[in-house]
C-alpha cells in the first residue's frame, strides 16, 4: 500500500454506510481520485468540515485497490465565500460537476486543477454575472481536455462569422453559417451578439469574464450554448444544468435587483 | 448455480439493501433461513405492514400512519414554531434533545446541483404555504452544516424574511467533549462567530 500526498479539492461526496463517506477530488498530481473518508459524519470526526466540496486541501492518501483512504487533511483555502452565498454555490457546484465528469479515474489533464482553483478563487470575490464566469468556465474546461470550440468561422464551408445569425453544432465541434445549415441535422440558433460573447469568454483570462455584465436574454443564451456544447463534449448529461437554468429564469422573473436568491452572509437568519 | 433459485433471489432482494453486499446478503439469507418460521414470517410481515400503512404526513411530510403525524396531532405542541429537517430521521435527532416543543417540516433532501436536486424537487412550496395559513411565527431551519444544507439554509432564508416570519438556522461549532487543536478552521471560526457571553 502507497501513502502519497497532494493538493485536492474536494468535488462530490457520497454517504457511504452509517458515517462514512467517498469524497471525489481532483488532485493537483494525479488526477481525479476517490476516497473513503471514515467516519467523517460523526461530530467528533477529525475531518470535520474539511471534506466538504470546494475546500482545497493538503491530503494525506491511502492508496487502495478500488478507493483510496483519507488519512490526514489540511485546509489551504476553504472557499468560504462560495459555500456562503446561495448563487455562488449553485454555480460553483457546475464546475464542481463538469471537472468530475470531464476525467475518468486517475487521469490527469494538466491545468484543470489550475482553472478549478483559479476560478474558484474569483468567484469568491466580486463577480458581476456569475453565469458568464460559469460559461466561460464550462467553454475552457471543453477547450483544455482537447475540445476548444470553433467559433470564429463555419466548421463546413470554413466562411468567417460576420453579423449574421448562426448556428451551434456541438457533435460537429463548433458553428455552422445559414449556408450550411442544413447539412447538419441539429443546431442550436445563436444570435451573432452571444457568438461574440462566447468567443471572447474563451479567448479572455478568467478575472474578464467575471467583470462582464449583460443582458439577461444574452446571457441565458450563451449559458446555454455553453452547456449544450460541454455535455456533447463530455457524452453525459449535467444533472446541474436544469438547476442553474432554473436558477436564471426565476432571476429573470424577478426582474433587476430582485433576485429570490440575494446573498446571506450571517449565520443570524432573520 | 450457486444458490437454490428461492435462495438466490433472497439473497439478490437483501443486497439491494442500502449499505448491504453481497456477502451480508448471503450471511443474513442464510441467517434467515435457520430462525424459527414464526421470526421469519413475522419479519416479513413487518415490512408489508409498515409499506401499506405507513405514508407521508400531509401537513409536515414525516412518516405518518394515519392523514396526520403523531406531531402534527399532538394539541399540546407549539405550532406557531417550526423546524425544517432534510428528512425523517432528522425529526428523531432533534425529539431526543427534548428541547423543541414546536411542529416540523421535512424537506426531502437539501438543493444540491451536482445531484441535479434544485429547489422544485424539495417540499419548500409546501413549506411557504404552511407558513402563510398557519400563522407560524418562526421558522428553524435544522438542515445538516454540510454546504448543501447551508445553501438550503440560505435559499429558505431569503424566501421567508419577506414573509415576516423570523427565519433562524440552528448553531454550528465545536461538539461537547471535542479538542480545541483538532478543530478545523471552518467549524472553528463559526464557533468564535457564535460565541456566546458567559
Amino acid at each position: 500500500m502507497v501513502v502519497y500526498k497532494d493538493e485536492a479539492i474536494i468535488l462530490h461526496a457520497h454517504d457511504l454506510g452509517e458515517a462514512d463517506r467517498i469524497v471525489s477530488m481532483i488532485t493537483a498530481g494525479r488526477g481525479l481520485r476517490r476516497a473513503v473518508a471514515k467516519g467523517v459524519k460523526r461530530t467528533s470526526s477529525r475531518f470535520g468540515a474539511r471534506l466538504e466540496p470546494f475546500t482545497h486541501l493538503r491530503v494525506v492518501l491511502h492508496e487502495g485497490r478500488n478507493l483510496d483512504t483519507v488519512t490526514q487533511a489540511e485546509i489551504v483555502r476553504s472557499h468560504a465565500a462560495v459555500r456562503e452565498d446561495f448563487e455562488k454555490f449553485l454555480f460553483g457546484e457546475a464546475m464542481l460537476e463538469l471537472i468530475e465528469k470531464s476525467l475518468q479515474e486517475n487521469q490527469t489533464i494538466p491545468r484543470l486543477f489550475e482553472i478549478l482553483e483559479v476560478t474558484l478563487g474569483i468567484l469568491e470575490g466580486e463577480v458581476r454575472e456569475p453565469a458568464l464566469l460559469l460559461s466561460a468556465f464550462l467553454l475552457k474546461t471543453c477547450a483544455l481536455v482537447g475540445y476548444r470550440p470553433r467559433l470564429e468561422d463555419c466548421i463546413l464551408c470554413g466562411r468567417e462569422m460576420g453579423a449574421e445569425r448562426c448556428f451551434l453544432d456541438p457533435g460537429g465541434g463548433g458553428v455552422v453559417c445559414s449556408a450550411c445549415k442544413g447539412q447538419v441535422p441539429t443546431g442550436m440558433p445563436l444570435n451573432p451578439e452571444a457568438l461574440r460573447l462566447m468567443r471572447s469568454l474563451l479567448g479572455e483570462k478568467m478575472a474578464g469574464a467575471a467583470r462582464r455584465e449583460e443582458e439577461n436574454r444574452l446571457v441565458n443564451e450563451v449559458i446555454r450554448a455553453s452547456f449544450l456544447f460541454a455535455e456533447s463534449v463530455l457524452e453525459r448529461r449535467l444533472k446541474s444544468r436544469s438547476v442553474v437554468l432554473g436558477h436564471l429564469e426565476r432571476k429573470g422573473e424577478a426582474g433587476p435587483g430582485e433576485s429570490p436568491h440575494a446573498t446571506t452572509n450571517t449565520r443570524e437568519l432573520d | 448455480m450457486l444458490y437454490t433459485p428461492a435462495v438466490a433471489r433472497l439473497v439478490e432482494e437483501l443486497s439491494k439493501l442500502p449499505g448491504v453486499g453481497p456477502k451480508t446478503a448471503q450471511r443474513l439469507a442464510f441467517h434467515l433461513l435457520k430462525v424459527p418460521e414464526e421470526e421469519a414470517r413475522s419479519l416479513a410481515e413487518a415490512i408489508l405492514d409498515a409499506r401499506e400503512k405507513v405514508a407521508y404526513c400531509r401537513r409536515c411530510f414525516n412518516f405518518a400512519q394515519e392523514e396526520l403525524c403523531e406531531f402534527c396531532r399532538d394539541g399540546r405542541r407549539d405550532p406557531s414554531l417550526v423546524c425544517v429537517v432534510e428528512r425523517p430521521q432528522d425529526i428523531v435527532a432533534v425529539e431526543k434533545t427534548g428541547e423543541f416543543r414546536g411542529l416540523y417540516h421535512v424537506l426531502g433532501g437539501a438543493i444540491s446541483p451536482i445531484d441535479g436536486i434544485g429547489p422544485e424537487e424539495l417540499r419548500i412550496r409546501e413549506l411557504l404555504e404552511r407558513v402563510r395559513r398557519e400563522g407560524i411565527r418562526e421558522v428553524i431551519v435544522a438542515t445538516n452544516p454540510r454546504v448543501e444544507g447551508e445553501a438550503t439554509a440560505m435559499y429558505l432564508a431569503n424566501l421567508l424574511k419577506p414573509l415576516g416570519v423570523r427565519t433562524t438556522r440552528i448553531a454550528s461549532g465545536l461538539p461537547v467533549g471535542g479538542d480545541l487543536e483538532y478543530a478545523d478552521e471552518v467549524t472553528l471560526g463559526r464557533a468564535l462567530r457564535g460565541r456566546l457571553e458567559i
